[in-house]
């Protein structure tokens, strides 16, 4: 079973790494938007910090947003979804396996660049393990949440702007615990409990989120 | 009782059986409504704090109590849809989205006039005007979905999953907006929205929730009616029906 | 008769929220009821093709 499990994955980080360059693009759009922040607001720094919680989250969940557009599409069009949908094994855990390997594509550069994002809004130096905790645990619900949204809009047309509409709604408990984590690590308070609701929150969405998404799969491919 | 229910599931039948229901239940609806909005408006009488503007709560409260009740009923059929696949109840999740999300912006826009009078200000970012703001964007989610989505099942069976979702993550989303906002307004205004409610208020409160519960059964069956009129355009009984009035 | 109007000086909000409810309740059963009457329409249409 974790056989399967594992080829799902290493099969996706194959497909991936053959195109490698698209991979950087979702991060260099995290960093120019970075960039774009002190020049429509401030350079203030001191303002700066005190919005860069929120902002860095922001940007993170438009970046796994848009990033989520294109998790099944390649698997729609060569039909590969069918193939894992008539394979014996759960197809729950195989879908599973493919948002591993998304997440692993997607948001694991991001963990690289984060503290750098950090850097550039002038953000304390004490709130950036914290913030980097926070994508740690946060990017994997955005994952999964975002994959039932890209299952469901995956076969129809315009459904590029639909996923962002029935998903964003969905990411706004990963963004208050997230940026409230994150300043309150800043004004050096303790950040225990909103840290814990993400991990309660990462176990709940991969404990659920698997069925819908492969109820959802179901549905779309008619 | 599930003998009722199985009938109950053919379209033919619940068109024919619910066409005896709707009258009664408008007729019902208009009498609640009424009384309620003489209780609420003439008889109870003013808050010792807030004054007249606290008669904006007979409209407000039941609004808002229904958004969620819509979504709740939404999922629950929702659910139904994605079990058994019986098209009566992907009727009932395609026609709850807009209804619900009426009601949902009615809370709104009440809250919002309410909010003048009482913080001084439309908007505020209130745990609860927040939350139903989200709850809004969700409705507008499973709208969008029919509008995309052009085959009436596909498009019902995308909204169930939805719909489930959404009530799965309503409770944590009030949650963590209730938290967000304790933290960040320490100083929120002394007036609490719901002032402690005095039986004189509350009865004629609760006429009006009543109502708007008729209202939104009411409106549920007309719209179901419609939707199955349409679906079945092409079928027999419907040109039958049409032929002998 | 006129303080009921006059609502504490709050006449604006309390009669705009039950005014805004009202049309929004009433123009919900208003846009079923066209729905009907075009679908009835488009219905017997068909049949006397």
């Amino acid at each position: 079973m974790l056989d399967v499990f594992l080829t799902v994955i290493r099969r996706d980080l194959l497909l991936a790494y053959r195109r490698r360059a698209d991979l950087m693009n979702p991060i260099l759009l995290y960093v120019i938007v970075a960039t774009l922040f002190p020049l429509g607001i401030s350079p203030d720094a001191e303002f700066l910090a005190r919005l860069a919680p929120g902002l860095v989250w922001v940007t993170t969940l438009l970046a796994a947003l848009i990033s989520m557009e294109s998790i099944f599409r390649q698997d729609f069009e060569d039909g590969s979804i069918e193939q894992l949908f008539l394979s014996p094994h759960p197809f729950s855990l195989l879908v599973l396996g493919k948002v591993v390997a998304h997440w692993l594509i997607t948001a694991f550069p991001m963990l690289v660049i984060v503290p750098l994002m950090a850097m550039l809004l002038h953000m304390p130096v004490q709130a950036v393990p914290v913030l980097w905790i926070t994508i740690l645990l946060g990017t994997p619900i955005l994952s999964l949440i975002g994959a039932i949204g890209a299952a469901l809009t995956a076969g129809f047309r315009g459904g590029g702007v639909l996923l962002g509409l029935l998903v964003l709604p969905l990411y706004v408990p990963v963004l208050i615990f997230a940026s409230l984590a994150v300043s309150a690590a800043a004004d050096g308070l303790a950040v225990s409990g909103q840290l814990a609701m993400l991990g309660a929150g990462l176990i709940l969405a991969l404990l659920l989120a698997p069925f819908a998404i492969s109820a959802s799969l179901k549905i779309s491919m008619g | 009782m599930w003998k009722f229910l199985h009938r109950l599931s053919s379209l033919k039948y619940f068109y024919e059986w619910s066409g005896k229901w709707v009258p009664w239940l408008l007729g019902l609806t208009a009498v609640l409504m009424l009384v309620g909005l003489y209780w609420g408006l003439l008889v109870a009488p003013a808050d010792y704090q807030q004054g007249e503007s606290y008669r904006i709560i007979y409209v407000h409260v039941p609004s808002a109590w229904m958004s969620m009740f819509v979504y709740v009923v939404m999922a629950g059929a929702g659910f139904v849809a994605i079990v058994w696949r019986t098209k009566l109840s992907e009727i009932v999740v395609s026609e709850c989205a807009i209804i619900g999300a009426t009601f949902t912006a009615l809370a709104l826009v009440t809250g919002m006039l309410w909010g003048k009078p009482t913080w001084g200000t439309y908007w505020q970012w209130d745990a609860r005007m927040t939350s139903e703001l989200i709850l809004l964007f969700l409705y507008f989610g499973i709208i969008a979905v029919h509008s995309v989505i052009e085959e009436p099942r596909t498009a019902a069976r995308v909204a169930s999953i939805l719909a489930i979702i959404g009530v799965i993550n309503i409770p944590i989303i009030h949650y963590s907006v209730t938290w967000w906002s304790s933290l960040h307004q320490p100083n929120m205004q002394l007036i609490s929205k719901t002032p402690s409610v005095h039986p004189s208020m509350l009865y004629p409160l609760l006429v009006m929730a009543t109502a708007f519960q008729f209202y939104f059964v009411s409106l549920l069956l007309i719209r179901m009616r419609n939707a199955i009129l349409y679906r079945e355009r092409i079928t027999n009984w419907v040109k039958n029906s049409l032929a002998r009035d | 008769m006129q303080e009921f109007f006059y609502m504490d000086g709050k006449a604006l909000y309390v009669w705009g929220s039950y005014g805004v409810t009202l049309v929004a309740l009433l123009a919900g059963l208003a846009l079923a009821r066209l729905r009907k009457k075009r679908i009835l329409r488009e219905i017997k249409e068909s049949l006397e093709q």
